[in-house]
């Protein structure tokens, strides 16, 4: 996976805030950006409920999934 | 708790596509029929205000013509309906308090300072007509693709939102945007007892009540539970919304399960929950319904009760629910479940039997005096229960 977070589009003050938001997860943002994007994406198995969470706002954001 | 990479990925979602991403399918604020938009600063030769209305160009001035810029705005407590002012930092509403508290008692603008006075009190109070921090209630609406520290400036959002312009005529603009479509449910009663403190504000100034005067005790304990009833209130307005709802799941307001009935009761419901993290707790009256958070059922369609009772076995969360309809949710369903919203009325008579407590000269908490102790006799059930209640604390 990249490490490189202008890779995900983010400026640097939400690059910032993702660093915290993520801190401990195991997760790197650009991990995190493709986490959200893709079930598919393999992720460390202690960051599943990041994983999770990550694609349920993912998802919201798209409108998917709300009658 | 995963609010914040929910977030995360709602932030990652507004970068990549360069618009705002929805928190709220409805608006967070009652419609605004007359709103000024008002940035004012205290310095030490006076306060300052910049102000502008829908159709009234932008104008400054300061101290006593600052009022005088406001009273010819329409900020008057002798006008017909009050004047809602839009406001885009936290310096603004200090600045208008200090005005408020320099004008003459008995001249021409007193009432643009009882109107000034009036907007203070009412800050309190979120989902507010009187008083619209715009940032806040765009942050309440939207979520942007930069970090929430950039989200506490006006620019921010004027940017993200494509509103042109800038200064008070851009807080009208960005106003309609945050006001746009229908609001919030429930926010109805938050306006209404903005109309009720607004009829009240005008009888203090015809009858020449001074609003510097610092409140009774009686007025000061109703004020404070009138706060705290109309933001339980915004709270449930919130959890009407189904965005709302989707996000709520991650900070534990919002609980998802499956349904098991309990053999030998038709209204009691057991729901064992997909997370351990739900912020419901025993004796908490809850609504539910058949389906997702993002749903949308009928009053009909749901159910209500109280929690009366909760477990955890291995990780696992477990809810028993009592009450209407409850124990008619079919074993397996999947459901959801959220804190029901308080009841208006009820709460409009807790604060008239608090009001009127406060005015009985003979009661205790007016006279200051502690209640004379009295002693009786008790049945030994209830005594029986005490001890048990006492024995469950201490356990």
């Amino acid at each position: 996976m990249t490490t490189d977070p202008a890779a995900t589009g983010t400026d640097a003050a939400l690059a910032r805030w993702a660093a915290r938001v993520l801190d401990g997860t195991g997760l790197t943002l650009p991990d995190a950006a493709a986490a959200a994007a893709d079930p598919a994406a393999a992720v460390p198995a202690a960051a599943g409920r990041a994983a999770q969470a990550l694609r349920d706002g993912w998802a919201a954001a798209k409108g998917e999934d709300i009658p | 708790m995963t609010a914040d990479w929910y977030d995360l990925a709602q932030r990652l979602y507004a970068a990549r596509t360069r618009a705002v991403v929805a928190r709220l399918a409805a608006a967070p604020i009652p419609r605004v029929s007359n709103p000024v938009a008002v940035r004012a600063r205290q310095l030490r030769a006076g306060v300052t205000v910049t102000a502008a209305a829908p159709g009234r160009a932008e104008a400054t001035a300061r101290d006593g013509e600052a009022l005088s810029l406001l009273h010819d705005l329409g900020v008057r407590v002798t006008a017909g309906s009050w004047r809602t002012l839009v406001t885009a930092d936290a310096a603004t509403l200090p600045a208008l308090a200090a005005l408020a508290r320099s004008a003459d008692r008995a001249g021409p603008q007193a009432d643009t300072a009882a109107h000034l006075a009036w907007w203070a009190d009412r800050a309190d109070f979120p989902g507010s007509s009187a008083v619209v921090p715009l940032t806040a209630c765009c942050q309440a609406r939207w979520v942007t693709g930069t970090g929430p520290a950039a989200e506490n400036r006006l620019g921010t959002w004027l940017a993200w939102l494509a509103v042109p312009g800038s200064g008070c005529p851009a807080m009208i603009a960005l106003l309609d945007r945050v006001q746009a479509g229908v609001p919030l449910a429930l926010l109805e009663w938050i306006e209404r007892a903005d109309a009720d403190s607004w009829a009240a504000a005008r009888r203090g100034h015809d009858g020449g009540r001074d609003w510097r005067q610092p409140d009774s005790v009686g007025q000061a304990a109703t004020g404070l539970r009138a706060r705290c009833d109309l933001s339980d209130m915004y709270a449930a307005a919130l959890l009407t919304d189904p965005l709302f709802r989707r996000r709520a799941v991650h900070t534990g307001h919002v609980v998802t399960g499956t349904a098991a009935s309990v053999p030998g009761s038709k209204n009691t419901v057991t729901v064992t929950c997909d997370r351990a993290d739900a912020r419901l707790r025993a004796g908490d009256e809850i609504t539910g319904w058949a389906g997702r958070p993002a749903g949308s059922p009928s009053p009909a369609d749901r159910f209500g009760g109280t929690i009366t009772g909760t477990g955890i076995s291995a990780g696992t969360l477990t809810l028993t629910i009592t009450g209407t309809r409850a124990g008619s949710t079919p074993a397996g369903t999947r459901v959801t479940i959220c804190p029901a919203a308080p009841d208006p009325q009820r709460q409009q008579l807790g604060r008239t039997r608090l009001r009127s407590l406060y005015g009985t000269r003979t009661s205790w908490l007016t006279t200051g005096r502690h209640p004379a102790v009295s002693r009786r006799d008790v049945p030994l059930d209830i005594v029986v229960a005490a001890a048990g209640a006492g024995g469950d604390a201490g356990g």
